[in-house]
């Protein structure tokens, strides 16, 4: 049955090349399966679905937001600085006062993924863009998120704390953002832009 | 025993068994090296993705607007109302009631559906005078299989009354 070379005395050799070629082998396996565990479709915070989810609930809430006058009523929730925050802009979800509370909530609060919520207007030489913060939770990863609207302020639009405020009188110096031209109803047009990211 | 028999039985037992262990422990590795990349998974993710747009954007969306739901036509969806009714009455846009989500959504009978309308976490229920009707449709999910969710979210007038008691809720299809 077994062939015989002769002269041949080095069985004990031939059993430890089994064993090295066998580790060598699943070594070599295992360094695989390592390697390999995260891939672009397994489930991690840079999963494709998970962007597309956080993406769709930042549009999600814009849209209803603004349908609901809830987003009007959230940019103009501002006296020096938006009502109610520590720092001229929120750093974690606002109290429950704010018109938005219930939507970013129920969209990320809640599933503790994290958001910024920026409002770009026209600088007030006319050049480009300025950019207000109203929520701050820190840098965007790499993998975030994000939907953006644009929301048209006039100047009848009242805000401050208790709208004691009128866009067009008291505007160019206590809101944010400079009005637009010498518009009579126009105060100027605003762009609204959620960033959302998992922690 | 001859003295020049270098490779015994016993060594070849030995190397034998390494042998069909390193060929096992491969066999049994591969398709776990390859699983990420199966398709199949990926298709019940595409099915919820679609099916919550289609509820939130039409079927059961007001008039108009994307992602604020109708109290008429989400009621009647839930409630079990007949689809021609629902037409007829509130103008509702879907073809099939929460008794048969497949027939709305466009899925095979094989896969299973399950559609929630949740706040908070729970599932809510919406108030048709006195009898609650809860905003959920389909078996629940399994607990062994690999479950894809998909969620919008969406406003609803709990009060239909006054136009100021809007709310936000989760809407959140499963497929499996």
């Amino acid at each position: 049955m077994f062939v015989e070379h002769l002269p041949d005395d080095r069985g004990q050799a031939h059993t430890l090349e089994a064993f090295t070629a066998a580790l060598l082998l699943v070594a070599g396996l295992v360094f695989a399966t390592q390697a390999t565990a995260v891939t672009p479709l397994s489930a991690s915070t840079s999963n494709q679905h998970v962007e597309n989810q956080a993406a769709i609930a930042a549009q999600d809430v814009l849209t209803t937001a603004e349908a609901s006058g809830e987003l009007r009523a959230a940019l103009l929730y501002y006296d020096d600085g938006f009502v109610g925050a520590d720092d001229e802009y929120y750093t974690g979800l606002p109290n429950a006062s704010h018109p938005l509370h219930g939507q970013l909530r129920e969209a990320f609060d809640n599933r503790r993924i994290a958001f910024d919520v920026d409002v770009y207007y026209p600088a007030a030489d006319g050049e480009g863009l300025d950019r207000t913060r109203m929520i701050d939770m820190g840098s965007p990863s790499d993998n975030a998120a994000t939907a953006s609207t644009r929301v048209a302020l006039y100047g009848d639009d009242r805000f401050g704390d208790s709208d004691q405020y009128v866009l067009a009188d008291d505007g160019p110096g206590g809101y944010f953002a400079a009005p637009v031209g010498a518009g009579d109803t126009l105060y100027t047009v605003v762009e609204v832009r959620i960033t959302a990211w998992q922690m | 025993m001859s003295a020049d028999r270098a490779q015994t039985v016993l060594d070849f037992v030995v190397g034998m068994s390494v042998f069909l262990v390193a060929v096992g422990f491969t066999f049994a590795f591969v398709p776990s090296l390859l699983e990420p990349y199966a398709v199949g998974e990926g298709a019940t993710v595409i099915v919820a993705e679609r099916g919550a747009a289609r509820l939130a954007e039409s079927s059961l969306a007001a008039a108009g607007s994307t992602a604020t739901l109708s109290h008429a036509c989400t009621l009647a969806f839930f409630d079990g109302t007949d689809p021609a009714t629902a037409a007829a009455e509130s103008g509702c846009d879907w073809t099939a009631n929460g008794d048969d989500l497949h027939a709305e959504l466009g899925v095979d009978d094989f896969r299973g559906l399950n559609l929630t309308v949740t706040r908070n976490g729970t599932v809510r229920t919406l108030d048709p005078g006195g009898a609650n009707v809860t905003m959920r449709a389909g078996p629940a999910p399994p607990r062994d299989r690999s479950v894809a969710a998909a969620s919008r979210i969406v406003a609803i007038d709990v009060d239909p009354e006054d136009d100021v008691g809007r709310e936000t809720h989760r809407l959140t299809l499963r497929v499996w």
